[in-house]
């Protein structure tokens, strides 16, 4: 699977545009397609809990609130402890 | 092409490119000195070179999605779990090099907006949300504001990210979540809850007029709600967060269910002391979260230096999220992450680190003796702590982050001053921060030095040195004016001159009530300064005089927008001193319903969105139970009046006095036609510059008001040591301080004079017509309160001094002077020793501030032309250093035209 730099855990992300590739110690533009191998970093698209409604928003499934709350595929969740890997 | 305003005086023989007390080479002039910083440093400092500002919705988001949810909640318990959750979900992220960890948000210039405080300027232009939020007056001071075009700042949208407010870069993917989370504060914002209540102040139309004309240009209630203040590291550097959390529980066996005798707020010490242990809670997660990465990227390195000092950062990192911190590295890193914690629970600009040379020396002094440390390391740290600094963003408005703080967020370290027993504070620490700030030349931290005739001379010629590298820093402020003014302002609240002792600076040059508390470390005792006031950032904030000048020229209508501002006076202007008694009503007029409707804005904000965190650090909020809202914080009295633009107002006073009164050359009538006529000249946004040397004749100039401009231009200027211009600043400054003490603080106290302009100076003469001192239409304003207005002061620097020094600083916050210098006259030992002579001698003079920027204009001038060429090129504006290609056209030619020092 390609994956951009961006959505992986390699990537150190410098700023909206750009980062580091940890591995190479490079700047490499955050939307480049990452070589192969590098690993997918947990984020709201990638976890089963997320539902999404239109493009780049949705809603948490696993959220607690009766109507469930909002929520946006490209957030990092790698402190959500409710993130559930697809 | 028109003629422009320089070759107009050419042709009437007065020059101005004159050369003031000294003669410059005719090539560019670099700074003189110049010290590399370690290896580290350079490669992180060229890292942050190559950033730009971004933000992301992570802390909104988990704020919000609790906050929706506990709508039940005792509000500051609901704010304080709000908080927890967004403090343990931020993403964490170490950069390769660091050792003072920890980012604001997961990007290296990371910022992320508050809906809570205002959500309606930073979504798309063409959002509803948007349009409504740019009815309200306050959103005119974006239209005369400009960022710079360069550097970190995101001014347009490019690929898949999106320009905000001119500044922020935002992923594309992440706009739809910005936009909807903004939707949810919709009515509940304190900018939209504010806004509701304010309408119902009598007069309030006037206070709408009053932002669209950029009489005034700045709400601080739902843009910046705290700063310009101290911060306190004390409670984490002497218990830990455990012990905050022990302290907090047993506060809470102690009041629960208890008034204590105080039937309004007696009982909400139960919830504060609740709402505290969340916060701290959430703050232990995010240092936690931090830990573990550290942990992880120790797993993965392979090189063995970097893999130790991942291990390094996670062990610090696990002690401090639990402990005091035992070492000197430690206590950095805990004052760093409390001070980005601070940051992160508010919006915030000018929270300043205070004496952390004062404050790191017990830390210092143990492990140098024990050998645990050496001052080549301290040295390193002191320069990392730069980028970290400079690093901080605030996300605001255009207005707010353009047009006041040209970008900066003011987190200022002072220096110096005296200790609890008045004597010399000055210690081998502060020495290795000045030349760390050498070494290490970025914006942030400016530096205060608190000028004491105790301090040592060698630490005041070291000041000097790094004057000359052309950072901007350190600026000088007077202690014992300083002193005279907290024991002054907050003597009712308690202030005694030895807890005066401890001030700093807070913001960029604010002087702030700070406190001494004993610190023990391995059995020794110390006592260290911190803040201990309420934010002055805060009350009437920023009101034109040369504006309210105008107004009362043309009747009380902006002759610019054709608005009514105030209600026409119709009086006879048929003397100076009518015109000064109507200035007097209509700045009275002015300050009255902007404190009233900024009462309401921070009242709204202490109900919902109070300090918790930050309360926690500051005395006596942990020993009261009482938060800042319910004036927990020893001194309350921190609202105050600011004003912008008092040289340009001076110098009109004075040529109306002088022409229309006491000469009678001309008729008020008359001058005023020709102020409207802006004297022939084309408007500055037409001519594209804000410098009044660059100002065109319109094509049709007739030259009618030419003989009338020039007299107004040779008419007495402030500057000179000329007591017929000095005498009416006097008079303002008479007026002026006790005037402030009539208006009331939503805290019950009096406000009081803060005299420093910032950035305002440019946006605000964007919107002012021609003044009567000559100035065009548009030009910015004489800098600061009492920079002379440019090439006017031709009596050399002492003159200059004198005419600042004329009224008595100590009855005001502050006041602000800043001297531009040719580096080839301060060159060498000699030209230090210069230097601490002129600055010593305006302080013997009781003058309170003197700052010096020491660059060649013509190297100004080059870098307008190719910025390219000058992405690390600092310069002080104001109370602060900031890169010249990161601050708004109109401050950078004014900075240009500012008269140059060519010999002192």
């Amino acid at each position: 699977m390609k994956l951009e730099y961006r959505d992986t855990r390699e990537f150190v992300p410098v700023d909206v545009d750009k980062g580091l590739d940890r591995l190479t110690g490079t700047m490499v533009k955050a939307d480049a397609i990452a070589p192969e191998g590098y690993t997918r970093l947990p984020k709201c698209k990638f976890c089963s809990n997320y539902s999404e409604t239109d493009a780049n928003i949705g809603t948490c499934e696993a959220s607690s609130q009766p109507s469930k709350f909002m929520a946006y595929g490209d957030m990092t969740a790698v402190t959500c402890e409710m993130f559930n890997n697809i | 092409m028109a003629k422009t305003f320089k070759e107009v005086m050419a042709e009437a023989g007065i020059s101005m490119d004159f050369q003031a007390c000294g003669s410059a080479p005719d090539s560019i002039v670099d700074r003189e000195i110049r010290i590399e910083p370690h290896k580290r440093v350079k490669k992180l400092k060229a890292l942050f070179m190559q950033t730009l500002s971004s933000a992301n919705n992570e802390f909104p988001y988990w704020y919000t999605r609790e906050y929706m949810k506990l709508d039940t909640e005792i509000p500051v318990v609901r704010r304080a779990k709000a908080l927890k959750r967004a403090f343990s979900n931020l993403t964490p992220v170490i950069y390769p090099g660091e050792k003072l960890v920890m980012h604001k948000a997961p990007y290296f210039r990371g910022s992320f907006p508050m809906p809570w405080l205002s959500e309606g300027f930073y979504v798309a232009k063409e959002d509803e949300l948007y349009q409504e939020a740019m009815k309200r007056g306050s959103a005119s001071a974006d239209e005369h504001s400009k960022f710079g075009q360069g550097g970190g700042n995101v001014v347009a949208s490019f690929g898949k990210v999106v320009s905000i407010a001119g500044k922020f870069g935002m992923r594309q993917e992440e706009i739809p979540a910005l936009v909807k989370l903004a939707k949810m504060w919709v009515g509940k914002s304190v900018d939209d809850l504010g806004s509701k209540y304010e309408q119902m102040v009598p007069n309030y139309e006037t206070k709408e007029a009053i932002m669209r004309s950029i009489v005034c240009m700045f709400d601080s209630g739902y843009t910046l709600p705290q700063g310009r203040e101290v911060i306190n590291y004390y409670y984490p550097l002497e218990y830990g967060f455990d012990g905050i959390i022990k302290i907090a529980r047993e506060m809470k066996d102690k009041v629960a269910g208890r008034a204590d005798g105080d039937g309004m707020v007696g009982m909400n010490r139960l919830y504060n002391y609740e709402a505290v242990i969340h916060v701290v809670e959430g703050v232990q997660n995010w240092i936690l979260n931090y830990a573990r990465e550290a942990r992880r990227l120790e797993s993965i390195e392979k090189d063995p230096v970097q893999r130790g000092e991942y291990a390094e950062i996670a062990q610090c990192l696990e002690w401090i999220a639990h402990n005091p911190p035992r070492t000197f590295r430690e206590a950095f890193q805990m004052i760093e992450t409390v001070h980005l914690a601070v940051l992160n629970e508010d919006a915030i600009s000018g929270l300043s680190p205070g004496r952390i040379g004062q404050v790191l020396y017990p830390y210092f002094e143990q492990d140098m003796a024990a050998g645990r440390i050496t001052e080549d390391e301290v040295m390193e740290l002191l320069e990392l702590d730069r980028i970290v600094k400079t690093s901080i963003d605030c996300f605001a408005s255009m207005g707010v982050v353009g047009g006041v703080l040209s970008g900066n967020t003011f987190n200022t370290v002072s220096i110096g001053g005296l200790d609890r027993e008045g004597k010399s504070a000055a210690n081998r620490l502060e020495y290795l921060i000045l030349k760390a700030a050498a070494a290490n030349a970025m914006p942030q931290s400016t530096i205060a030095l608190l000028y004491d005739e105790k301090l040592p001379e060698d630490f005041l010629l070291l000041a000097a040195e790094v004057i000359k590298t052309g950072a901007g820093y350190p600026a000088f402020m007077n202690a014992p004016v300083a002193q005279e003014f907290l024991v002054g302002h907050y003597g009712p609240e308690g202030m005694t001159v030895e807890e005066a002792r401890a001030w700093a600076i807070g913001g960029c040059l604010e002087t702030s009530a700070c406190c001494w508390k004993p610190l023990h470390l391995n059995g020794k005792e110390y006592f260290i300064p911190g803040g201990c006031g309420q934010p002055t950032s805060v009350g009437v904030h920023f009101v034109s005089m040369p504006k309210i000048l105008e107004l009362v020229l043309t009747n009380g209508t902006d002759k610019r927008t054709g608005e009514r501002v105030f209600r026409a006076h119709d009086r006879a202007l048929d003397s100076y001193e009518a015109i000064w008694e109507q200035f007097k009503l209509y700045w009275q007029e002015a300050c009255d319903v902007l404190a009233l409707t900024n009462n309401i804005q921070h009242d709204v904000w202490r109900k919902n969105n109070m300090g918790v965190f930050q309360s926690m650090l500051k005395p006596d909020c942990l020993d009261t139970g009482h938060l800042i809202n319910e004036l927990g914080y020893r001194y309350n009295a921190t609202f105050n009046v600011e004003s912008t633009g008092t040289v340009t107002c001076v110098n009109s006073l004075a040529a109306i006095k002088k022409l229309v009164f006491d000469d009678k050359s001309v008729t008020l009538e008359k001058l005023t036609e020709a102020m409207l006529a802006n004297f022939g000249f084309k408007t500055a946004h037409e001519v594209n510059s804000f410098s009044i040397a660059d100002q065109q004749k319109l094509e049709s100039d007739t030259g009618k008001w030419d003989k009338l401009h020039f007299m107004c231009l040779q008419a007495p200027k402030y500057g000179n040591d000329d007591p017929y211009a000095d005498r009416i600043l006097q008079d303002w400054e008479t007026f002026f301080c006790p005037d402030c003490y009539n208006y009331e603080s939503l805290y019950g106290h009096p406000m009081y004079a803060c005299q420093i302009s910032v950035s305002t100076h440019g946006a605000m003469g964007s919107a002012t017509l021609a003044s009567p001192d000559g100035r065009l239409a548009g030009t910015t304003f004489a800098d600061a309160s009492l920079s002379a207005y440019p090439g006017t002061d031709r009596n050399g620097p002492f003159a200059l001094m004198n005419s600042a020094a004329c009224w008595d600083h100590a009855q005001s916050q502050n006041s602000q002077l800043n001297i531009k210098i040719h580096p080839s006259a301060i060159k060498g030992p000699e030209g230090s020793r210069k230097l601490i002579e002129l600055t010593r001698a305006y302080m013997r003079k009781g003058g309170f501030h003197v700052q010096y920027n020491v660059v060649d204009s013509k190297m100004l001038r080059d870098a307008q032309e190719h910025p390219e060429n000058y992405r690390d090129l600092m310069v002080r504006v104001a109370g602060f250093t900031q890169y010249w290609v990161e601050i708004g056209k109109s401050v950078q030619d004014e900075l240009i035209a500012r008269t140059e020092y060519e010999g002192i």
